[in-house]
């Protein structure tokens, strides 16, 4: 896989000495942040601080909100850095700023690095070192665990290495209460479990895309029946986890019921995918489902703040 | 040695990206500046208000 990114990368670099590294615009350095991803952390871990217990100087939840985002970017820029040779292959990504040829690899490696440890550092020094620890982690895994081992290795890696997109709640909830427990556990198993469904649902209609880069994604390597079939038991398996914050007693019945239509629907998508096998039908019906799902976790932590905030309004 | 390095002269586009670059780094190290110190302020003053109070 090495020969292959120093084949592409260097056949760019010979074709155009000059325009490659150094000469980057801040939108393409901002592009590394991968800020799409970023608002989706920068929210849920908003939703970990807020549901937290215990009270934090709104400074300083500001500092651990900025710290975490900073850190999912530092990630982002890693993930590019080294994804650089399958990203040039894939239409959804080859107009990154990294294969377009905008940022050298080696650029995006100490910029990504430099804010890992800066991030990391900041956090353990404004807030505490428990969060600190837990945000060096999420960044590692999702840069060495997820992209540098698990990506171009196993059909599997949306699953293990969607625990990194699932820390960033816990990350503020160890901020403001210094400990991990069952009610932070339970904000990341409802992201964890969610993750295999959404990226599988991206995957069966841009499967091409992956098996021309080399990417072993269950769709290209189990067959698409095969992910239909994982799509609707993740689905169903995201049932009771949705159930948890209320076991958990971070959430009473304005989350429960939110929850209870939200993931009823989901199931009902999953079971679209699941059963339509032919037809336009069949072809639109991952694309619903991915759509729904980011609106499904959106809703889902919405529904938490709400139930939260309902509670402390005594309007119960 | 030096003389047989490529050399480049930066064209107007490429000398403007990186003016950019500069005003952007600038202001990101003035608001490192304040956010060092708003930070230190907060916990210095919880720190005395914890030790006032107990």
């Amino acid at each position: 896989m090495t020969d292959i990114r120093t084949d592409l990368l260097q056949k760019d670099h010979d074709a155009a000495p000059f325009a490659l590294g150094g000469n980057g615009a801040v939108e393409d350095f901002w592009a590394l942040l991968k800020p799409r991803v970023m608002s989706l952390v920068v929210f849920t871990a908003i939703c970990g601080l807020l549901l937290a217990p215990g009270e934090i100087h709104p400074w300083t939840a500001f500092v651990a909100i900025l710290c975490i985002a900073v850190g999912a970017g530092a990630s982002g820029a890693l993930n590019m850095a080294y994804d650089a040779d399958i990203d040039i292959q894939m239409s959804r990504t080859a107009k990154r700023p990294i294969p377009r040829g905008a940022i050298e690899p080696g650029e995006a490696y100490i910029f990504g690095t430099a804010l890992a440890v800066g991030s990391v550092v900041l956090l353990g020094l404004a807030v505490n070192w428990i969060s600190a620890a837990f945000l060096a982690f999420t960044i590692f895994f999702y840069a060495v665990i997820y992209t540098m081992l698990l990506k171009r290795s196993t059909p599997q890696n949306i699953v293990i290495g969607g625990a990194a997109g699932a820390f960033p709640p816990m990350v503020a909830w160890t901020a403001v209460t210094g400990t991990v427990d069952l009610a932070s556990v339970s904000l990341f198993l409802i992201i964890f479990m969610w993750t295999p469904p959404h990226f599988w649902a991206l995957a069966l209609f841009r499967f091409g895309d992956y098996e021309t880069a080399g990417v072993p994604m269950l769709p290209n390597v189990a067959g698409v029946d095969a992910t239909r079939r994982q799509i609707w038991w993740y689905s169903l398996a995201m049932a009771p986890v949705a159930a948890l914050p209320i076991i958990a007693g971070i959430a009473g019945w304005v989350y429960g019921v939110a929850a209870f239509v939200l993931t009823a629907k989901f199931i009902w998508h999953a079971w679209a995918v699941y059963s339509l096998r032919e037809g336009q039908k069949a072809d639109r019906a991952p694309k619903k489902l991915f759509s729904y799902s980011i609106i499904y976790l959106f809703a889902m932590f919405v529904s938490l703040l709400a139930d939260r905030a309902v509670n402390l309004a005594g309007l119960i | 040695m030096a003389e047989d390095m490529p050399t480049h002269t930066p064209t107007k586009e490429e000398r403007a990206r990186q003016r950019k670059r500069s005003i952007v780094i600038a202001w990101l190290l003035v608001a490192l500046v304040i956010l060092f110190f708003v930070t230190t302020m907060v916990r210095m003053s919880s720190n005395i208000a914890m030790q006032a109070g107990g």
